[in-house]
């Protein structure tokens, strides 16, 4: 019997430790989910907005006369495709934008003397800018700074590609952008001479 | 710790589970706007530059560094780049009367886009950023900010702005004399800035 009683006695002992243990158990990982339900809840909805703050140094570096005429934008939204070397491709949007133009110290002016037309000949167009947002491009994983150097570069190279091209409409738009400026600005000038002369822009 | 135990444990907190993974699946589902360009916004433009100039840029970013409110000292990072500015006017604004025979001439702007350059674009702080508050977008965007800011800094600077206004008046001024040239006149008009 009292062995009975030593045993039975042992066991409960056991029994309440095992207790003990699944609660403590229990209670540690309910804290520590509360913890991370307390973390959630405080950058959700009571941590301060991070904000970053930035300065700018920028010294002059060199200074360059040019003579150049705007006379077309066109604001782009492009797509851009890469291929790794997995032949896996990846998809890379991309905003920018494109401006034509020409050479306005080019621009040749001659004479007709017997229909006295002043004649002023527009030089080829040309892309003159091609500028892509850094802010727009898509698809850049996280920490890597120089994939995003490296895709804001192709996707440069893309939108320079895809408006680069001669035969494009763009371009006519654009010469006519420049045919249109020019005639606005010197139609008045000519009028103002002495003499009926007139203004003929090719 | 028994494998029951664990999945008892579980059970007993599994609703908790489902509240927290839901959480973070929206919040990594957040879908942004962009906006969208066509063909129609292509705008037609006089814009003629007469400078351009050259700057080489440094751009620090301070991260402010703080867990669960207590603030820790501020990480730095650095982005050194060139950028080019063109600075001129826009055609379209040149007045010109016809009385006095006066034409002027519209104030110098940094009038396109700032063109920075990527192949000169180094970043220090690279090794770090995997475990730093700095991520990528905010480099894109402040990148972007800075080039504003460049701009506005640009048109601060009288000196600048006074060269390429007088690269821009002597460029127009040529252009009207070759005119008057080929047609054996001589030009006579007044020059004048608005």
């Amino acid at each position: 019997m009292n062995n009975n009683e030593e045993v039975k006695e042992k066991t409960q002992e056991k029994l309440v430790i095992e207790v003990k243990k699944r609660t403590i158990f229990k209670s540690i990982i309910g804290i520590l989910i509360l913890f991370v339900i307390l973390f959630f809840v405080y950058s959700i909805f009571f941590a301060k907005k991070r904000t970053v703050k930035t300065v700018i140094s920028s010294m002059l570096t060199d200074q360059k006369v040019i003579s150049q005429l705007s006379t077309l934008m066109i604001p782009y939204g492009g797509v851009y495709e890469e291929h790794d070397s997995e032949e896996k491709t990846k998809y890379i949007a991309y905003r920018g934008t494109v401006t034509y133009g020409i050479d306005f110290s080019t621009v040749n002016v001659e004479y007709d003397e017997d229909e006295k037309i002043i004649i002023v000949q527009i030089p080829d167009v040309y892309l003159t800018n091609a500028f892509v947002e850094p802010s727009s491009l898509s698809s850049i994983p996280e920490g890597k700074v120089e994939d995003l150097m490296k895709r804001l570069s192709k996707c440069e190279n893309d939108l320079k590609e895809k408006f680069n091209n001669k035969d494009d409409e763009m371009m006519k738009y654009a010469y006519d952008s420049a045919r249109e400026t020019l005639l606005n600005f010197l139609k008045p000038i000519v009028d103002a001479m002495d003499g009926e002369y007139k203004i003929w822009i090719e | 710790m028994k494998y029951k135990d664990i999945k008892k444990a579980i059970k007993n907190y599994y609703v908790l589970l489902m509240i927290m993974l839901i959480t973070f699946i929206t919040s990594c589902n957040k879908i942004e706007n962009v906006k969208e360009f066509n063909l129609l916004d292509l705008q037609k433009i006089s814009v003629l530059n007469t400078l351009s100039c050259s700057f080489k840029n440094v751009l620090t970013y301070e991260v402010p560094n703080t867990v669960f409110g207590i603030s820790l000292p501020s990480e730095k990072y650095f982005l050194e780049y060139n950028a080019t500015v063109d600075i001129g006017i826009n055609m379209k604004e040149i007045e010109f009367d016809k009385e006095t025979k006066t034409i002027r001439i519209p104030k110098t702007k940094v009038m396109g886009n700032i063109n920075y350059d990527i192949n000169s674009m180094k970043f220090y702080g690279y090794k770090k950023l995997v475990l730093s508050n700095l991520n990528i977008n905010d480099i894109q965007e402040k990148l972007s900010e800075s080039l504003v800011e460049l701009k506005t800094k640009i048109e601060d600077n009288q000196s600048i702005m006074d060269k390429a206004q007088s690269l821009a008046l002597s460029q127009i001024e040529s252009l009207i004399n070759n005119v008057y040239t080929v047609a054996g006149m001589a030009p006579d008009f007044n020059y004048a800035l608005k």
